[in-house]
Order: structure tokens, then sequence, then C-alpha cells
């Protein structure tokens, strides 16, 4: 069974590592598609911890709609999550 | 006691003498230094019920046990005064050579009463006061004022001073120094008041720290960990790109407030300002993250932060960057709050386009007009620009009809760049701020970013956490440290301690410093009690109560009455306050407030 497609969008420091606006990645969770987004660009080594969760600089919001810090958090075909800095204040 | 002067140094314009004043260590250790201090200062120096340009009213200078240590983004000093636009306590940060030199002036605060008869600077070296003539340099902007000023009195002198506005009493006129500005809350309308163009300090006299090695230890440490990814956001990109990132989230307050998407944001994003128009970074004296990014502009270079970028452009419906750009510039030497002016003319531009207001044909989106009504406001040069220069609140009642439901503030003071409606754990945290809607006192919206609630939906739950978020920043402003390094701390209240006891010498635990932070904004509370607040003024405009605001991932965003109240009444229970929101005498006991 093919794993559902997921557009990442990059906002802030992840915008400016990667030098792209979005990604798209195949992922069943938030953990594999970050996974994925490390695969493809390794100037974003540092968003995950050894331990597979989000970096503490960086957030994860499901379509805007809720944050999530859960990276079992299983995804639907056609997600987008956006990757954002953490401390998004002045 | 290591890191403090134990004095202020009290100024009587009206004599033009000055006299040091005892500080207890009693009183420092319960008030710190900062805005802790300078609110412990203004309830003892400024009269119950005083206008706020009245000639008996205190202007603050306060400095704290960390300047002149090598912490890290320690060289920092609150403004405090009563708030010519809100009428309650104002107050406001700035940074660099003034914090150092004022404190080697000889005293851990400056305060100035009575007013001068003409317009003068005062200076300030090694606790010896003089007076002096102002008159070449009024009408001056802030950069002009500061470059005469180097020239007259030498390198060794750091001046903070006022613009034009200050000088016309605009009510959200800020202070400058060195292009950095205690800006909200029209304390450069209280220096104006007072004829001061500008305070100068220099000195000799240094405090020793309890405990030099490990402070020149902590230092290190703290400088290494800033270099690290919890400050690369602001080393990196600067604020301004948060723009993109609340524009996605429909947060991005466009044209006063009636969106939260600006379709001109990508123009106007901090990435595309960083690739076509960044020219320098800079850092604040004693900083080692160096967050200032300066842009080009045909106005010249100018520094740019989020809440410049919002307020002058999507705010006001305007995409042009060298427009936002130049209008910044502007403020920055006019002494503007770039956040209440932007505010105030987003704010006539919908009055003008409702039919509410006559104003030569304001639209939003009309750059030029912007431009030419900034150096109006600063002077007060017209009907309309004296109007805008009291802020939405005073030009509100004024205009009359339904304006005051759509004027942006909150106690008088302008919303920063936050949609409450889509951050609804901020709006509680703008309707509750005992300084107005602010976003520096509370920081409430790291909530909202963040799986621990629903921003669309405010709940009691998060009020206990909304309270966390004040109390940081309560300790954070009175050390006084830069809230960009917050972000590096594990334990802030353990390592706050750790730092504060070997630079005082105190044996302060993490424990003591929680009660000095709620112990610092329940004074604040206490003076705005004192000033005449009620819990009435505890809400937010009409407009975020009663609109929708399309969010395109939902229905509309909405926040009604009942459920800000419902947030607030238990932000008053987390705070131990009343059900009204007044704090009781039993708490104020505890706290050991009773010599307010
Ligand atoms: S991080 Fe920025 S605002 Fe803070 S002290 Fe450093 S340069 Fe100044």
């Amino acid at each position: 069974m093919s794993l559902p497609t997921i557009t990442i969008e990059l906002f802030g420091m992840p915008r400016a590592r990667a030098e792209v606006r979005e990604l798209v990645v195949s992922a069943a969770t938030v953990g594999e598609a970050l996974a994925e987004v490390v695969a493809k660009c390794p100037t974003l080594a540092d968003v995950v911890n050894a331990d597979g969760r989000l970096a503490s600089q960086y957030l994860l919001s499901l379509d805007g709609k809720h944050f999530v810090s859960d990276v079992s958090q299983p995804l639907q075909p056609g997600d987008r999550l956006l990757l954002l800095s953490s401390d998004a204040g002045g | 006691m290591g890191g403090y002067h134990g004095r202020y140094l009290r100024i009587d314009l009206n004599s033009g003498t000055a006299s040091y004043v005892t500080l207890s260590e009693s009183v420092l250790r319960r008030f710190l230094g900062g805005v802790g201090l300078g609110t412990w200062l203004l309830h003892h120096e400024s009269p119950p019920c005083v206008d706020p340009l009245a000639r008996e009213a205190a202007l603050v200078f306060c400095f704290s046990p960390l300047v002149g240590t090598p912490l890290t983004t320690s060289a920092k000093f609150a403004v405090v005064a009563k708030s010519p636009l809100t009428f309650r306590l104002n107050d406001a940060l700035s940074s660099s050579h003034f914090a150092l030199a004022g404190k080697r002036s000889g005293a851990d605060a400056l305060v100035i009463v009575g007013a001068c008869t003409a317009p003068s600077v005062l200076v300030i070296e090694d606790g010896a006061i003089r007076i002096e003539s102002a008159s070449e340099l009024w009408g001056l902007d802030s950069d002009e004022t500061t470059k005469q000023l180097g020239e007259r009195f030498g390198q060794e002198f750091h001046s903070a001073v006022i613009g034009p506005a200050g000088e016309h009493l605009v009510r959200y006129a800020t202070i400058s120094h060195a292009n950095r500005h205690a800006g909200r809350g029209g304390l450069g309308a209280v220096m104006g008041s007072k004829r001061l163009k500008a305070v100068l300090v220099a000195g000799t006299q240094r405090v020793p720290v309890a405990d030099p090695a490990r402070v020149v230890a902590a230092s290190r440490d703290l400088s290494q960990r800033s270099f690290g990814p919890a400050t690369a956001k602001y080393r990196e990109l600067g604020t301004v790109s948060n723009l993109l990132t609340f524009n996605r989230l429909h947060a991005l307050p466009t044209r006063n407030f009636q969106q939260g998407q600006f379709e001109q944001a990508e123009n106007l994003s901090g990435e595309s300002l960083n690739a076509t128009r960044r020219v320098a970074r800079e850092s604040c004296a004693s900083c080692t993250i160096g967050c200032e990014h300066i842009y080009s502009s045909s106005e010249g270079n100018v520094r740019l932060e989020y809440e410049s970028l919002f307020a002058l452009g999507p705010l006001c419906g305007i995409g042009d960057r060298d427009v936002v750009l130049r209008a910044a510039r502007l403020c920055d030497r006019l002494g503007l709050d770039t956040i209440s002016v932007g505010a105030t003319v987003a704010f006539a531009m919908e009055c003008s386009e409702r039919g509410l207001l006559e104003a030569d044909g304001l639209r939003f989106g009309d750059g030029e007009a912007l431009l030419a009504l900034l150096p109006r406001i600063s002077r007060r040069e017209d009907s309309l620009s004296d109007l805008l220069a009291e802020g939405t609140r005073r030009a509100a009642a004024r205009i009359g009809g339904d304006a005051p439901d759509f004027a942006p503030h909150v106690k008088g003071l302008e919303l920063p760049g936050y949609e409450p409606r889509t951050l609804q754990t901020m709006a509680l945290g703008f309707a509750v701020g005992s300084r107005g809607a602010d976003h520096n006192r509370s920081g409430a919206y790291e909530l909202d970013f963040s799986a621990k609630t629903d921003r669309f939906h405010g709940s009691p739950e998060a009020a206990a956490l909304a309270v966390d978020t004040e109390d940081r920043a309560a300790l954070i402003d009175s050390m006084i440290l830069c809230k960009f390094l917050r972000g590096v701390f594990t334990d802030f209240f353990a390592e706050s301690a750790d730092l504060l006891r070997i630079v005082t010498g105190w044996d302060i635990t993490a424990e003591e410093l929680r009660t000095t932070a709620r112990r610092i904004v329940t004074a604040k509370k206490l003076y705005n009690v004192r000033e005449g607040w009620s819990n009435s003024e505890d809400t937010l405009p009409r407009r975020f109560l009663s609109e929708g605001l399309s969010t395109g991932v939902a229905t509309e965003a909405t926040l009604t009455v009942e459920r800000l109240q419902t947030m607030i009444d238990a932000y008053y229970s987390a705070r131990g306050w009343n059900a009204d929101g007044q704090v009781s005498e039993s708490q104020i006991g505890e706290l050991q407030l009773t010599d307010l």
C-alpha cells in the first residue's frame, strides 16, 4: 500500500536552511514525515532529536489547525505540515 | 551585597538639585531592578492620580544588578512612568551604553521629578548633575540630537533623547538611545513635558560582584549557549521572519484587524527583505546574539523588527516594502512608537473609508499618505494629526459613532501584531496586561503556538500557563536580560537564581524568584488600582468579541465575551486575586507588598 503524500511548508529558519518553500514527502506519521524531510534536506538535520522527536527550536502545525508534538500522529493523504521556527513572537 | 550601589539618584528639575536616596537591601531583594524596582520607585515617587504630563509626575530610569557584568545581553535599562496614553503604569526596556554609563554614574536608578522652565539637557556625571540649555536642539530629530550631543559632550557621555514627538507630547512618543527605543506607552511625552530634550550619563563608579570568578565563568557559559540553536532565528533572520508565519496562520493583523492575512505578505516578508535589502547585522552593547538586522531604504538604513513591519505594512494595507522601511526610519527619527502610530493611522484609514472621519480621502494602502502623516503627527501640525497624536482610544472617543468598537487598544495601548481571535490565549494576555495590550509582558502567544492549547478556542485551563509567561517576563525584565535569550535556559528560575547568587551574594533560590516575579506583577497591578483601575478595563475592543475572522482552515474564528470572561476569571483565580480582580490584603501581606 502506498504511503500518503504530504506537503511540508517551510517558514523561518527551516525555509532559510532548506532554501525551498515546500517539500513533498510520503509518510504515514509525523515522525516519518520528519525523517523524510531530513533525508531530502540534510541542512535540516537538526529538526529531529536523537530520539526522533521535534527539536525545541522548531514547531510543527497540521494544516495550520493544531500544533503537533506527538511524532506518532498518523497523517492522511493531502495533509499539509507547517514547519516553523519556535519563539514565533518578537 | 554585590551588583548594587544601594541608592538611587533623585533629581528635582524644579530646583535643579539632586540627592542620593538609600535603597535598602530588602527593597532590592524584593524587586531586583529594571521594571521591578522601577515599579516600587513609581509607587513611592509619583503622587497618586497625578496627570502623567504634570511636573510632579516621576520618570524613572532603572538599571539592574547584572548591568556592568560580562553576562551577555545584560546592558539594559527600564524606563518606568505613568503613561499619558493609558494613565496606567508603563514600563519599557531599552539597551546598550546608556545602561552601562548610567549605572557607572553611581546609582541603581535615576528618578526625575519636576520640570525645567525651558528646553534643557540633564547631565549626570558621577552623581553630580547640571542642567544646560537645549534651545538649539529643540525641534531636531533623535539622530541629529544624538549626533550634536556627542560633539558637544564627548564620547564618554551616553544620551537618552526625545524627537519632535516627545516635544509635542504625542501620547506614544518614545525615548531613544543609539537608535533603540523605550518605545511603548508615551514615555517620550513624559520627558517632553519636563522640557527635557536629553538625559546624559557618565561615570566611573563600578560596583563589585560577590563572586567575580564565577561570574566570568557563567558569562562564558551563557555566551556559548547564546550561539546555539535557541537564538538562531534572531541571529540569522530577525523577528521580521514572523510575518509569513503569522500570515499563514491567519494571525497577521491586516487593515485594522479586519483580516488575518495580507495578500502582499510575500512582498513584505522577512525572507524577501533579507534577500533584497539587508545591509548589516548589529547588536546592543554586551550582547553575543546580535538580532538587529539593518535594511536599506531610500530614507537611509533602518533597523526593522516584526512589530514595525506589521504595523506600518499590513495593518495599514501597505505592501510596498520601501514605504514600510522609510516609515520605520521616520518613526525612529521622529520618536514615534511604530506600533501605536501604525495602529492609529490604520484606525483613521478605516474611519475615513467609513465616512466617520474627514481625512483628505485617507485609504488603506496609501503609503504616501502614511509617510506624509508621520511628521505631521509628530508635531501635531493640524487638526487631523493633532487628533491622531492622541492615540486610538482618545481619537475614537472624539470621532464618535461606532469608532470606539474598532479602535484597536486595551487600556489605551494599541495592540501589537498578534490577532486575538486566532491566538486566543494571547487575547487573554492582552486583556489583563497591566500596561495594556502587550506582547512583551505576557508571552501567552507561546501557548497558542504549541500543542498545549487550541488557539481558536481559548480555555480557562490556559490561564495558569499565561500567568507563568507573565511571571517569567517580570523576572527577566527585572534582572534584566534580553528576552531573546530565554530559549537557552532549561530551568529559567533556577538558572536565574544561580546568576543572581553569584552577582549579589544572596542565598537566593528558584522558589524565592517565583515569589519575586509574582510580587512584581502584583505591584504593577496595585499601582493601577491606586490610579483607578477596575475590572471593566480587562477586556478587548468590541470588534474582537463580535466579529468573526475568516481563517480558511475552519469556520471563522470567533471570540465571545463569555469565553474571554471565563479565561479572565480563571486568570484572576490563578493569580490568587478576588473575583473582581482585586488583590486581597492577605496576599499583599504574603507578597511583602505592605510598603507600597
Ligand atoms: S538579542 Fe538583540 S535586542 Fe537582545 S540584547 Fe542582543 S542585540 Fe539587543
